[in-house]
């Protein structure tokens, strides 16, 4: 068995308004030095066979996420 | 003249936009399930408002997987109308019928309320009954409504005139003030505001239901041509 984990982020230059709030918060609570923080998504799912890279950019670009506004990032381990 | 309003796991609209349909300009209308493929001979399909599978992953993502939006893909290459509203739009982006995406409004909140919109294009099917920059009064209903496109794509959105909405007063931080685009031809529309909650004077406005009349008279003077 194969796990795949991904990791999708906004890209740089789509303004991240949870991560701006969120910065915000931890300031208020006193951790000044924070910065560029931002909230992506995480995915994980198993298979059978090891994934073939492209099929994974594939599934990415057509259902997990939008790449027109965010990147993935996949990294996959032998369970 | 017939329109056919797609229901989707989650679309709260649909009896909204049935209503406008069939008691106010008096037309037949089809749901459609998103599981079929037929679009039942439909002359214009609504893709109304809502939380499409919850809104699941990104509003809008999950429902592009629906058997029944190949063929709207399909009918909309052809010339057909399809009209999106708030998640409809979201929707659309999402299958790759009209550019850009809709995103989390700036200050993260729901914004329920109505705004003053500015018509940029009245030449489209959807709009050929209001006045060029003329003001009108539609509600917008949505959490994820900021449209973002990137610089390359805004300029091409006005240089072809598919910028057809615009905020008088941006609520959420749109690029550009965007509130609804159409695709190239014209055909397919998008808009985050309800206008089928501003249908009928009961509901606090009419302004919305001339968007519905621009549809029917279009397919009226199509008839009277062919």
């Amino acid at each position: 068995m194969w796990r795949v984990k991904a990791i999708v982020k906004l890209k740089d230059g789509v303004l991240d308004v949870q991560g701006r709030a969120v910065e915000a918060a931890m300031k208020h609570l006193g951790y000044v030095d924070v910065k560029e923080l931002k909230i992506g998504k995480y995915i994980e799912f198993l298979t059978e066979k090891k994934p073939d890279e492209k099929a994974l950019q594939k599934i990415g670009e057509d259902l997990l996420a939008n790449p027109v506004i965010e990147i993935i990032e996949f990294s996959v381990e032998k369970k | 003249m017939k329109f056919g309003i797609v229901r989707f796991p989650g679309s709260n609209c649909d009896e909204d936009a049935y209503k406008v349909v069939s008691n106010l300009l008096g037309e037949e209308a089809v749901y459609l399930w998103h599981e079929e493929t037929s679009l039942q001979k439909s002359d214009c399909i609504i893709l109304p408002g809502g939380f499409s599978y919850g809104d699941y992953l990104r509003a809008g993502a999950m429902a592009k997987l629906s058997p029944i939006v190949e063929s709207i893909k399909k009918f909309a290459a052809s010339g057909g109308l399809v009209l999106g509203i708030c998640n409809g739009f979201q929707v659309l982006t999402e299958i790759g019928l009209l550019p850009g995406a809709l995103t989390r409004n700036i200050h993260q909140q729901f914004i329920c309320a109505w705004q003053n919109l500015r018509v940029e294009n009245a030449k489209t099917p959807f709009t050929s009954l209001y006045k060029p920059d003329e003001e009108i009064r539609i509600p917008i209903a949505n959490g994820e409504g900021r449209y973002s496109i990137d610089p390359k794509g805004l300029k091409s959105l006005e240089q072809n005139n598919q910028i057809v909405f615009r905020y008088v007063n941006n609520p959420n931080g749109s690029v550009s003030d965007i509130a609804g685009i159409c695709n190239r031809e014209g055909n397919v529309l998008g808009l985050m505001p309800h206008p089928e909650r501003a249908s009928e004077a009961l509901l606090g406005g009419t302004d919305g239901l001339k968007l519905f009349k621009s549809i029917q008279k279009g397919r009226f003077l199509q008839g009277i041509r062919n």
